[in-house]
Order: C-alpha cells, then structure tokens, then sequence
C-alpha cells in the first residue's frame, strides 16, 4: 500500500508539472513495477490488448463523427432552430448556448466537439450581444459536459467496458441527471444575468412569426433533428449496437455535409478528421497507460486493499458515499474524464459492489462527478478549451464558472448519489 | 493557454522548414495524417456496411472482429504520433500559475520532456518484444488468417515515431534554453 | 523481478473453474506443508482470457484456464469440432485425463511455451434465444433469418450457415447489449453456465449437446523451470489432483446450471431423436472434412475410433 500510495503522489506530480496525462501514468507504473518488484516485460502487451478492444471502437467513431458535424453545417443548424425558441428573451443566447449543448450531446460523445461545434459560434455571439465574456466562456465550459452526460458518451462507453456493465444501461443512467441539470443551467443563467443592462436582445416578434420562424429553422434542421432519433433510436430498436451506431453517427454526418448540405469538401473533410484522429489517438494514449497501471495495481490486490481500508473506516452507507464522491471529486481535478472512469471503476468498483449499489446507479455517479472534474482544475481540457476559443484568460471566467459548479452541478453531484431513481429509471425499461 | 508558448517539435517558421531534414519531416507527417484519417473513415465505412448488410443481405462481411480494431489500432498510433509532434496530448498542469521565472518553468517543460522520451523508449522496448513474439509464433489472425504483425506493428511504428519526436522536441527546448529569455518564442 | 504464484482465469467464483482452483489450492496447501502458496485472481481482473492466455505464454502469468484460440495453433480448432462426444461417459472418454485428445493437447501447448495441466471439463454448448423472437425448432426450415452470433472462427461460421441461420459475427463484449435490444436474436457455442450470464434477456436455451466444450489449464514453462523440483512435482500431483476432480464433478455442475436456468424462467428445450440426427448429420458433413485437412486422416480416423463412431 505504500508504494501505491507513492506511486499515485509522483503520478500526481508529474500531472501538475504538465507532463502529458498518458505519460505521468506510464511513468507511474514503470515506477510501480519496479519498486514492488511485480513483472512489467508484459505491460505493453497488456495496454495494447486493451486499446485493441472492440467495444472501444465507439470512440473514435464518435469522436470523428463530433468533430465532423461542424464541418458539415450540422451543429449550426441545430443553433439556429434552438434560437428560434428562446433567443428573443434576455439572457436567450445564454439558454440556446446551454440547450445546443444538450441537443448536440444527444448526437455526439465528447464534450470537447460541443465546445468546437457550439462554442466557436455562439460565444462570439453572445459577446456580440453585450454579454460578459466571462460569462459567455463560463458557459460554454459548464454546458459542454452535458454532452457527456447526455449519450451517447465516450467516458461512459470505456467505464462500461472497465467494469463489463452493458454500454446501452450506462449510456441511460446519467441520461435524466443531464437533462436536468440542463435546466439548472439555464434558470441560472437567466438568474446571473438578471440585473446585467448592458445584453442588448432582439425585439420580440408577434406570436405567428414566432412560430414561422420556428417552422422555417426547423425545416432547414430537419436533419440535425432527427440525428437522435436515428443514433439513439437506432441502439434502442436493436438496429445497431452502440458501437455500430458510431459508424452509423459518421456516416450519416459524411452523408449530410456531402450529398444534402454540400458544406463539405475533401479539403475540409482531411482537415477535421486529422484533428479528430489526433484528439482520439490522445485519449487513448491516456488509457494505454492506465490500462497498465491498473494491471500492476491488480496484481499487487491493490483495489480489494483499498475497498478494505475505506470499509474500516466506516460501514455506513451514506458516510461511505461521500468519502466516494469526495474521490471523484479529487480524481476528476487532476485526471481527465475519460483516465477518471476507468480509474474510479478499477479502484472504487470493489468497495461499492460491497456496500451494495447498483453498478448502474455507480456509473451515473461517476459520470456526473467526472464531469464536474473535467472543468475543475488543475487538469480541465474543457475549461482551458473553452477560453481557447474566446481567446480569454482563465482568471477572467473562472470566477463565473465556478458560480456554475457550486450552484448547479455540486447539488446534481449530490441528488444523483442519494436518489438512485432518477439514474436507474431509464435503464430500468431495457429490462 | 497559461504561461509560455510551447515550444514545437517541428520549428514554425518558414526558413527553418527549408532544409532537406524538414522537407522530409513534412512528408512523413503528412503520410502519417493521411493514413490516420483514411483508416478512420475506412473504419466508419466498415463498420456502417456490416449494419446494413446484417438486415439487407445474408452474407455479412465475418473478418470485421479482425479488420476493424486493426484499422483502428493504427488510426490511434498514427494519432499519438501526431499528437506528439504538435504537442497535443491531453495534459493538465499548473506550473504556469505557480512559477513566473521563464527559464524555470522551460527547464521543467524540458526534463517533462525527457521522462516523456524515457517512457516511450521503455515501452517501445516492450512494444518490440510483443510484436517480435507474435511473429516468432508466426501467428494468424483466426479468420482472415492474416499475420498479427500487421496489427502488432502499429504499436512499433507509434513508439518509435514518438520517440523520434520527443528527440526533436528535446532539441528544440534546449535550443530555446539556451538562447535565454529574449530571444525565446513569445509569451502569449 | 518475478510475480507471485498467480492462477488466473476469467470465470467469476461459482463457475467451475473456481471449484477446480480451491481444490488445487487446498491440495497444493496441503502436499507442501504451506510453504507453496498461490495467488488467486478469479474473475478476469488481469485482462480478457485470450490476453491472459499470452501474458502466460510469454511467462507473466504463472496459470491460467482458458478456451482454446486456434490464432495460437490452427490445430487447436479441434476442440471445437462437433459431435465427438454427445454424453458425459463418452467425452471423458474423448477428452478425459490421459486420452488421445488431452495427448494431442498437451503436445499442441508444448509448442507453444507453456504446459498442459490439465484439460478440463466445461460443458456441451447450445443456442439461446432471446425473449421476443420465437424459437427455432425444426432446423433449417425455422432458422431462416434468425440472427445468430457465432464465434469468430472459421468452422463455426461454416455450421451455422450450413444450418440455416443468419450468422452475426460480433464480439463477446457487445453479445449482452446486443440480445437486449434486439440486434442479435440468439447466439451459439453457449455451454449452461454462461445461459445465466445473460439471464435477464432470454426466453429459452436449446441445449443441443452440438459440440463439447474442452478448456485448458496451462502453465508457464519459465514459471515452472523457477520452481524447484519438489515443488514442480507439487504442482503437478495437486493439478492431476484437482483436474481428476473435476471430470468426476462436472456433470453434477452441468446438471445444477440446467436447474438454475429454468430457475431463472428460462425455458430448456432438447431435440427431439429425429431433430437431433438431421442437425448431427449437417454439422459433421460441414465441419469433419475441415479438420481433417488440417490434422490429417490419421489422427481423425483414431479420434472416429476412440469416439465411437
Ligand atoms: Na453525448
Ligand atoms: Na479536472
């Protein structure tokens, strides 16, 4: 257990000094390995065995599939119909911002394409509008992990292949937590912006324009729209496996941006797919690694140890449940999402197994704090994404984002730890 | 971005990338992105044809369990490879917050590189072993029959290419060490 | 540096080969005063068999229990071969301690760095079926357009088409999903115990006693060079030991999945004689010819003989 504990301290160094996650972990286990004297000649062929999984294979296809719908016109098209809504009220763009985010999650699985897709357009929007371009960032930061939240979900598909749950369960459990704590973001969206003079908003239209502009953006989104519908629809009716629906996603969105939209040309096809490979080849560096961490850790009984010492400091359910958060939550500021799912389900996956809560329900618990984690620093892609975009530095949105957090995402945190339900509900009509 | 710019495998400015060694480096990476998106793509298409095949047609395309994570396990390597040369890869970080003094926070990025170079050229040791073992087997895929090294070798190619990168971005950094905190490339 | 004494395997703790381990276990323990002790990693927490089965191979991993994966030898495609033994007396003849099979076994693996402790028994395999669909009772009239997931090798692609059936090549990893929505209706080559995996999507199981399923207890040969020669002949007595228990035990196992699946609400059904021999008849015309070009009249002819048939 020492030299656990010491190897998770030099991995957590390494992170802090900016080496790359993938390699503060590999690092780790070499360190590992040869302080406890386990045998590490395997390790590569352990982390390639896993990279080399099937089910994994969802990831790069949704990646690219995300990262695509830019190209392809989609993801404005999406805006523009949400807009129609809302975007004529003050604080409108802020809750078109937060419900694209959600309407884009449910088509693709990474919270970095959200802020690529969404973010690109409407921060500059909003800035536009008069908003504070702390808020706007801000915004864009918290709102993109809906689109974890909201399947399908790449953090979610490699936490149920960690721990051999089915992808189509997982992918429902944080389903409902992302709906509404899309809601919380926009009330507290209106509610921030309540007294703020300086957002200048479009001039209400009489209820029948309202409704042929809605008419006219949703024609022209038609294809955006049903996207759901055809990914989701398509794993539920037994179409596709969620797997397959990545390809189904990718081909679809070549489709679109080719034969209807004609916004995609080879030029821009190659550009965006090279960042999207780039961006998958990234993560799963990351998880090659922890895969073989884990490996020395299993070897050694790390997690049995580890769930033992966490049983004897209380058997208490709920005491028990907060220390697990609390971890997540540790986790999730110096890891990724995506290292986070596969950590907490190696590590913390014994102990709540003994404690007797559903796996499913545990997979929604991960995946809301993990994505609470992904926009708390030091290690938070999504935060430093987001002020990439506006070109912003971080001391000038982190104050707004973390009024998000503590007042919007903290509380699902706790909602979603303490009522199963609202996790299990979903995944419950699967059987 | 907080702190310093980072410094790139690969110089940025036009006149460095006229000799004959850049000239190369711009025609290796541009192999490398090339086969990474089309082994994507391939991988979408493939995999989009066996949903379709297993309604319309009776006949399903059965190596798919073997092409598809080959296809994709070089579309990873192929992307860490990337991602290395243009510093891409996930990190977190915050010596940027901590540190001010420029030269400081360039050595640690410099020794972040060195262990980075040593990790990649341990496991790329590893790497070689797992491949040379399967190819001492002489193993086959079990449906295609097809020789692992095929897939076995995508882990070779992507730590011996990061390793290469890590040397240029060793070279690089000492090189803006060197030159003090003047003449390094701009704060951003 | 050098692991412990590891015995790892996939299978969780009421599978067979847990039973098998703590006999192994508690006689090792017991031959060897305590002084040989191993450690147990049930339940697949060091990677997927075939991954376990390499780590042991290129000698990470003392032991494991696995599958057969003919990526390893062609040869080892036989242990899937149908129809070689259709009762418990007739495949411990077969494939029991000391038979041609675990002989031809046992040679297949010291090729391949490691050694055959023991071949163990696991169960006769047959289809599921999926709640929702109806099941398919006379072959192939009612096979016809039933989504089938078959393993991915060549042979058992080659029955189930043969069959009538549509076959789905598909990872294990995506079976259960696949069963629960609807993109798969059954799937083959499942012996009782993994019936129960998918419980919660299944209305029947046809226990066709289409193949035997053998498995392997293979250790590493750097493993086993490291210990001693008490010891080796510690393991070995221990490991003939638990493997004879095994093969006495099995068909109480099987017997009790069998109860545990209709348990479960699962239907069992079986064939009826004229069933079975029309589906008997097509599997072995499509598979025997496969593996005699690949082991040989010779060896096929004395697997016919020892087989009874
Ligand atoms: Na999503
Ligand atoms: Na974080």
């Amino acid at each position: 257990m020492t030299i656990f504990f010491l190897t998770i301290a030099i991995v957590v160094l390494l992170l802090l000094l900016e080496v790359p996650v993938g390699f503060s972990f590999g690092l780790g286990a070499l360190f590992y390995g040869i302080q406890s004297g386990t045998d590490i000649s395997f390790h590569a062929g352990y982390g390639y065995s896993q990279i080399g999984a099937f089910s994994l294979l969802a990831l790069p296809l949704f990646v690219q599939a995300g990262t695509l719908m830019g190209t392809g016109g989609i993801s404005e098209r999406l805006l523009d119909f949400v807009n129609a809504f809302v975007g004529r009220t003050k604080g409108g763009l802020g809750a078109v911002t937060v419900l694209s985010c959600a309407m884009f999650g449910a088509i693709s699985g990474s919270a970095s394409a959200a802020i690529a897709a969404i973010g690109k357009i409407m921060v500059p929007r909003m800035i536009r509008e008069g908003y504070p371009e702390g808020h706007a960032t801000a915004l864009v930061a918290v709102s993109s992990v809906l689109a974890l939240m909201i399947p399908p979900s790449i953090p979610m598909i490699v936490f149920a292949i960690a721990t051999r749950q089915s992808v189509a369960k997982v992918f429902l459990a944080t389903m409902l937590p992302g709906i509404l704590l899309a809601l919380v973001y926009c009330a507290l969206n209106f509610w921030f912006l309540r007294k703020n003079t300086t957002i200048k908003v479009s001039p209400k239209l009489p209820m029948r324009e309202v409704g042929s502009e809605i008419w006219n953006a949703g024609k022209r989104a038609t294809l955006a729209i049903i996207m759901p519908f055809i990914i989701l629809g398509g794993i539920y009716s037994g179409i596709a496996t969620p797997t397959e629906a990545g390809a189904v996603a990718l081909v679809y969105t070549l489709f679109v941006g080719f034969v209807i939209y004609r916004t995609m040309t080879i030029r821009n096809l190659f550009e965006s797919s090279k960042d999207a490979a780039i961006l998958t080849g990234s993560v799963i560096m990351v998880l090659f690694f922890l895969f073989i961490l884990s490996r020395g850790m299993i070897l050694a009984q790390i997690p049995n140890q580890f769930a033992e010492l966490l049983l004897s400091i209380s058997d208490n359910k709920i005491v028990l449940l907060l220390i697990i958060n609390l971890l997540l939550l540790l986790m999730g500021m110096i890891v990724d999402d995506v290292s986070g799912g596969v950590l907490a389900a190696i590590i913390l996956m014994p102990v709540v197994q003994k404690i007797g809560i559903d796996p499913i329900h545990f997979a929604a618990i991960v995946g809301t704090n993990l994505g609470l984690g992904n926009i708390s620093p030091p290690c938070a892609p999504l935060l430093y994404m987001a002020g990439g975009v506006t070109k912003l530095s971080l001391d000038k949105y982190i104050g707004p984002t973390m009024k998000f957090l503590l007042l919007g995402h903290l509380p699902m945190v706790f909602i979603v730890t303490f009522i199963p339900e609202l996790s299990l509900w979903l995944p419950s009509l699967l059987d | 971005m907080i702190g310093p710019a980072y410094i790139k495998a690969v110089p940025g400015d036009a006149k460095a990338r006229q000799s004959l060694f850049y000239r190369v480096e711009a025609r290796l990476a541009q192999v490398i992105a090339i086969a990474m998106v089309i082994a994507t793509i391939a991988l979408g298409l493939l995999m989009a044809a066996q949903v379709v095949m297993r309604y319309g047609l009776e006949s399903p395309f059965l190596g798919i369990e073997e092409l598809a994570p080959m296809l994709a396990l070089w579309a990873y390597f192929l992307g860490m490879i990337y991602a290395t040369r243009d510093q891409d890869h996930i990190s977190g970080g915050i010596i940027a917050l901590i540190f001010k003094n420029r030269t400081l926070i360039q050595a640690i990025r410099l020794a972040g590189s060195v262990a980075c170079l040593l990790a990649v050229c341990v496991f790329g040791y590893f790497a070689l072993k797992f491949a040379q073992f399967n190819l001492d087997l002489h193993r086959k895929s079990i449906y295609m029959r097809w020789p692992k090294y095929l897939w076995d070798f995508s882990m070779v190619t992507g730590f011996a290419l990061m390793a290469f990168y890590y040397c240029l971005q060793i070279i690089a950094e000492v090189r803006d060490l060197k030159n003090g905190p003047d003449n390094g490339s701009e704060q951003k | 540096a050098e692991n412990g004494h590891i015995l790892a395997h996939v299978m969780p703790t009421d599978h067979i080969f847990n039973s098998v381990s703590e006999q192994f276990i508690s006689k090792l323990d017991e031959l060897s005063g305590g002084t040989v002790n191993i450690e147990y990693h049930p339940g697949g927490d060091l990677g997927d068999w075939s991954t376990i089965t390499e780590q042991v191979m290129q000698g990470a991993l003392p032991m494991t229990m696995a599958w057969s994966n003919s990526e390893l030898d062609p040869r080892l495609d036989i242990a899937n071969l149908g129809y070689v033994a259709d009762d418990w007396p007739s495949a411990t003849k077969v494939y029991g301690p000391g038979s041609q099979m675990d002989k031809l076994f046992a040679e297949i693996y010291d090729g391949l760095n490691v050694e055959l402790l023991g071949t163990l028994p696991t169960d006769f395999t047959g289809y599921v079926v999926r709640k929702g669909v109806d099941v398919p009772v006379k072959i192939p009239q009612d096979a016809k357009g039933f989504k089938i997931r078959v393993p991915n090798y060549p042979m058992a692609i080659d029955r189930y088409s043969a069959l009538g059936f549509s076959v789905v090549p598909m990872a294990f990893s995506e079976v259960h999903t696949a069963l629960q929505t609807g993109a798969i209706d059954g799937r083959a080559f499942s012996p009782p115990y993994e019936v129960l995996m998918f419980r919660d999507v299944l209305r029947a199981y046809v226990y066709t006693r289409e193949s035997f399923e053998p498995t392997f207890w293979i250790a590493s040969k750097s493993w086993l060079a490291g210990l001693s020669d008490q010891e080796r002949a510690w393991v070995r007595e221990a490991a003939d030991y638990a493997t004879g228990w095994a093969w006495d035990n099995a068909e109480e196992f099987s017997q009790g999945w069998l109860d545990k699946i209709q348990a479960a609400g699962i239907e069992v059904l079986e064939q009826d004689p004229a069933q079975a021999a029309a589906y008997k008849q097509t599997v072995m015309e499509v598979e025997w010819p496969i593996m005699e070009g690949l082991l040989g009249k010779e060896i096929m002819s004395d697997l016919k003989q020892t087989a009874g048939l």
